[in-house]
């Protein structure tokens, strides 16, 4: 059931309040009873019904939204409104004007639709607008756990710049299962404020899910994929060079972020095991050097080198391996378009693998949905995180 | 010395893998990816092309699979058949089914441009061995033109009496042949899987003359079903059912398959193969299979059908003088299905007036082993019957002693549901007190429901198998011995239909559950079917 459906709904109900305690207060009433879902109101005439609808809250997951300003906190619902199905309730936090008066003012919506099990259940979802500001804007975490539905998972978009550093954060990541973020889009080259993230969030015992490693997955696969071949196979062991173009963008190179290059070398190392000997550091010519031993100690030079290109700042435009063994050298060279990646393997010199992949760049929405349904269970994202952190250094 | 890799080969991996050897298994890089593995480029060989399952089922499967990126890029569709088409003509009558049956609508015209660039058309008849000779040599035009690789699938959505001359004609040709250099073959075949098992075991021996069993996928798709695939997950992924799944708490098992549907259109095909042989044989006991086996060492494919032919050999045979007892076949005669008067099945297009075919069988199943000895396995499935349902009812045995007053009816016992459609979950029944001052006790529901605790959709069970047979894994597909042991179960029934009198059919009403006997199978026992 997605939210573009569920808008079309049948039921609906809506409500405002001015404090925490009523917004739980008017939505736990709603569900208590049988009686009080009459107040959910049918859209259609003809299903106007005095006897109350049977209508139940899906049990998902909770979603709190922080967002930098209403158009975003708009954007993210038109995101949702994408997804196949939905969480069971989304708070979307609009924190404004942090030096002027505490206020707190919710609007409360709740929309259902017929199931297709045929026995005229609704299933409802519950959106809670939610805007928050003077002192309460820096105290968000005595807000989204008392809103956020028991035994169900709470997930915490934050749909800004994050400062990790801020007690309320740390508080607010204590009280939630995952914190969603996306490193591209943090401020400089990103690698400080992820860093911050990643401890903070190691300290609340919390899951991350970043946006800038699941877009990197298209580039995972066809890499993964052309190490199956058993021409190429035996060189991941022998690997001597990692080095990733990025897009340098139009600002300096200093400024740009990225966070997107560097979680290429962290799946790479945390796979295989390898350890970073030296963080990453700024080139002196451009760029960023490192350099990582794999598991029999030996170097791995590592190198992000920015490239002009029209692509964003930060984005990937290839990502090489070279590897030596028994006298023959190998080079993978992949590279990506908008709806697919490319890969060649080559032994001294000659190609001895080629593959097309169809693989479209993530959008927004697939991020997301990826984020709700399958964060949880990623197995790859705590290693790679604590690669990165110990190449951010 | 072909065909034989030395140490010194294999160590320095210069010789091919072992045809059937996962590759990539050891890639570490491999570990925590979403997609396993997209499949090696490929070229999909149907034969059927122009039939109704290639158009409803197969050809939307893999247009989904294109479209979720499933697909490598270096792919080809070759659609085989007899009758004349010209590329862009099945190419248009591919693209006019996807308006009717694809899943997920409307239709990407970009993507599907993309896709159908990559289908042609093959024509010939299924006996003539030069059809087999020119699309051995259109099969290595289209390798050196597209890196196609030498790998190729052959989906047979054909009658099943076409079975063996496609076999015979791919063996003929050489096409069978996996290469050293790489180029697997692999051949996909529907149901049924023979008529009784003296035709089953046929079918297989003239499988087994051209392709390795390794090589071949028998596909039943209510196994690539979300649900059915979930049983696993359920039993095997939880600890606390696991004690209880046990004759001493289990009552007894439902199996329902119940369609509301009648034959559709296909009368001459269900007049050679009715319920018995078109669910009974297949789905039900593939159904019972699964939640009857000990766990399996491995999910490896050989671990798990290993285990569920251990529960078709345990299945007690029924005598053919006893079939009587413990089967109920049944015919749908005229009646309301769904506000809508429907037609006797004697009256469907393509039946014979005075027709024999089973729409509608129950049959009464008992398991000779530890865990099951004495719990009966109740199984129906039957047409136009008042609803659509598919589901397995796990009926626990009653508490000891009942402690608490109840108000009318006794609380009924425990009850675990898994529903398989529509409206995919699991239900668990348990009794609980009635609000109030006194203690009355009510069953109540726990109940878990696919679409409203997940965020995506379930793949088409068919998208879930062909994705299956191109990477190269039989984990849900039927091997020969368990194709075998699910007819020695069923053949008695056959048997005793053939060699008993004339059946009073038709014997109940469409639009209703079947006929009394039914009923009395689980009644004279002390129990009844549930209503769905």
């Amino acid at each position: 059931m997605s939210l573009n459906s569920i808008l079309a709904s049948s039921l609906r109900w809506s409500s405002r309040a001015t404090t925490v305690a009523e917004a739980d207060a008017l939505l736990a009433k709603l569900w208590a009873s049988s009686e009080a879902r009459r107040f959910l109101v049918s859209d259609s005439p003809t299903d106007a019904t005095a006897a109350a609808p049977i209508a139940v809250r899906t049990g998902v997951m909770n979603l709190a939204v922080v967002a930098n300003g209403e158009e975003r906190a708009a954007h993210a619902a038109s995101i949702l409104a994408t997804l196949p199905r939905n969480p069971s309730r989304t708070l979307f936090i609009v924190p404004r004007d942090p030096e002027g008066p505490a206020t707190f003012a919710a609007r409360l919506e709740v929309f259902c639709a017929v199931t297709p099990r045929g026995d005229g259940t609704s299933a409802c979802t519950e959106l809670l607008w939610i805007d928050v500001g003077g002192p309460a804007a820096h105290h968000l975490a005595s807000i989204v756990p008392p809103l956020s539905l028991h035994d169900l998972p709470t997930l915490l978009w934050w749909d800004a710049p994050i400062n990790a550093s801020e007690s309320d954060v740390r508080q607010l990541l204590r009280g939630v299962d995952r914190v969603i973020i996306d490193g591209a889009t943090q401020p400089s080259d990103g690698l400080a404020t992820v860093r911050a993230l990643f401890a903070a969030a190691e300290g609340a015992g919390v899951a991350v899910t970043d946006f800038a490693l699941l877009r990197q997955g298209r580039w995972r696969d066809a890499i993964a994929t052309m190490f199956d071949e058993e021409s190429a196979a035996p060189f991941l062991a022998a690997i001597t060079t990692i080095s990733i173009d990025y897009s340098a963008g139009k600002g300096s190179s200093a400024s740009v972020n990225v966070v997107r290059p560097a979680y290429h070398v962290a799946w790479l190392a945390s796979r295989l095991n390898a350890t970073v000997q030296t963080p990453l550091q700024v080139d002196e010519g451009d760029g960023w050097r490192a350099e990582l031993r794999d598991a029999s100690r030996h170097a791995i030079a590592v190198e992000l080198r920015p490239v002009d290109s029209v692509l964003g700042a930060g984005t990937t435009i290839a990502v090489r391996i070279a590897a030596d063994r028994r006298g023959d050298h190998f080079d993978l060279e992949v590279r990506a378009d908008s709806t697919s990646t490319r890969a060649i393997a080559k032994v001294n010199g000659a190609v001895v693998h080629e593959r097309t992949f169809q693989a479209p760049r993530w959008t927004e929405a697939a991020l997301l949905s990826e984020s709700l349904e399958f964060g949880e269970i990623d197995p790859l994202s705590p290693a790679i995180i604590r690669t990165m952190s110990a190449l951010i250094g | 010395m072909e065909g034989h890799a030395t140490i010194r080969d294999l160590r320095l991996g210069r010789k091919t893998r072992k045809p059937g050897a996962k590759r990539g298994a050891k890639n570490p890089l491999r570990a925590g990816l979403r997609i396993e593995r997209v499949p090696d480029p490929h070229v999909v060989v149907l034969f059927g092309a122009t039939g109704d399952l290639a158009h409803r089922k197969v050809v939307p499967a893999l247009f989904h699979l294109w479209v979720g990126n499933l697909l490598p890029e270096r792919f080809a569709l070759v659609c085989f058949g007899r009758r004349p088409f010209s590329d862009q003509e099945i190419r248009s009558a591919l693209r006019a089914s996807l308006d009717k049956h694809a899943r997920i609508t409307p239709v990407d015209e970009e993507r599907w441009a993309a896709f159908a660039s990559r289908i042609t058309y093959h024509q010939g008849g299924f006996d003539e061995p030069e059809a087999y000779a020119s699309l051995s040599k259109r099969l290595d035009a289209i390798d050196a033109e597209s890196g196609t690789g030498g790998n190729r699938l052959y989906y047979l959505a054909t009658p099943a009496s076409s079975f063996p001359e496609i076999v015979r004609g791919l063996g003929a040709a050489g096409l069978d042949h996996e290469k050293a250099e790489g180029g697997w073959r692999r051949i996909v075949i529907e149901k049924p899987f023979g008529r009784d098992l003296e035709t089953a075991v046929k079918l297989n021996r003239e499988v087994g003359k051209v392709f390795r069993e390794s090589q071949v996928y028998r596909i039943d798709h209510y196994l690539g079903k979300e649900t059915v695939r979930n049983i696993l997950i359920f039993r095997f992924g939880n600890l606390i059912f696991e004690p209880i799944w046990h004759r001493r708490y289990i009552d007894h098992v439902q199996i329902t398959v119940a369609e509301s549907i009648g034959v559709e259109g296909r009368g001459a095909f269900y007049e050679e193969t009715g319920a018995l042989r078109d669910i009974l044989q297949n789905h039900l006991l593939q159904l019972l299979t699964l939640v009857a086996m000990e766990p399996p060492a491995n999910l490896e494919a050989e671990a798990l059908r290993d285990e569920k032919v251990k529960v078709l050999r345990a299945i007690r045979p029924i005598p053919v003088e006893k079939v009587d007892e413990s089967v109920v076949r049944g015919q749908y005669g005229p009646g309301w299905v769904g506000a809508t008067e429907t037609p006797g099945y004697r009256s469907e297009p393509s039946v014979d007036p005075a027709s024999e075919t089973e729409t509608f069988v129950a049959a009464r199943l008992e398991i000779d082993d530890w865990r099951w000895a004495g719990v009966p396995f109740y199984l129906r499935a039957g047409k136009r019957l008042p609803k659509r349902a598919t589901e397995i009812a796990i009926q626990f045995k009653d508490v000891p002693q009942r402690l608490f007053p109840t108000i009318g009816e006794e609380p009924e016992p425990n009850l675990l549901v898994i529903r398989i459609q529509p409206d995919e979950g699991i239900l668990m029944r348990f009794a609980a007190k009635v609000p109030g001052l006194g203690i009355d006790v009510r069953p109540v529901n726990m109940d878990f429901a696919y679409g409203s605790a997940f965020t995506v959709e379930s793949p088409d069970a068919y998208e879930t198998l062909i994705l299956d047979a191109l990477l190269g894994d039989a984990s849900l597909f039927t091997r020969a011995d368990e194709v075998e042991a699910a007819w020695r179960i069923v053949d008695p029934i056959i048997d005793a239909w053939i060699t008993g009198g004339e059946p009073d059919l038709p014997n109940y009403t469409s639009g209703t559950w079947g006929p009394e006997a039914a009923d009395e199978l689980l009644t004279r026992e002390g129990r009844r079917w549930r209503r769905l």
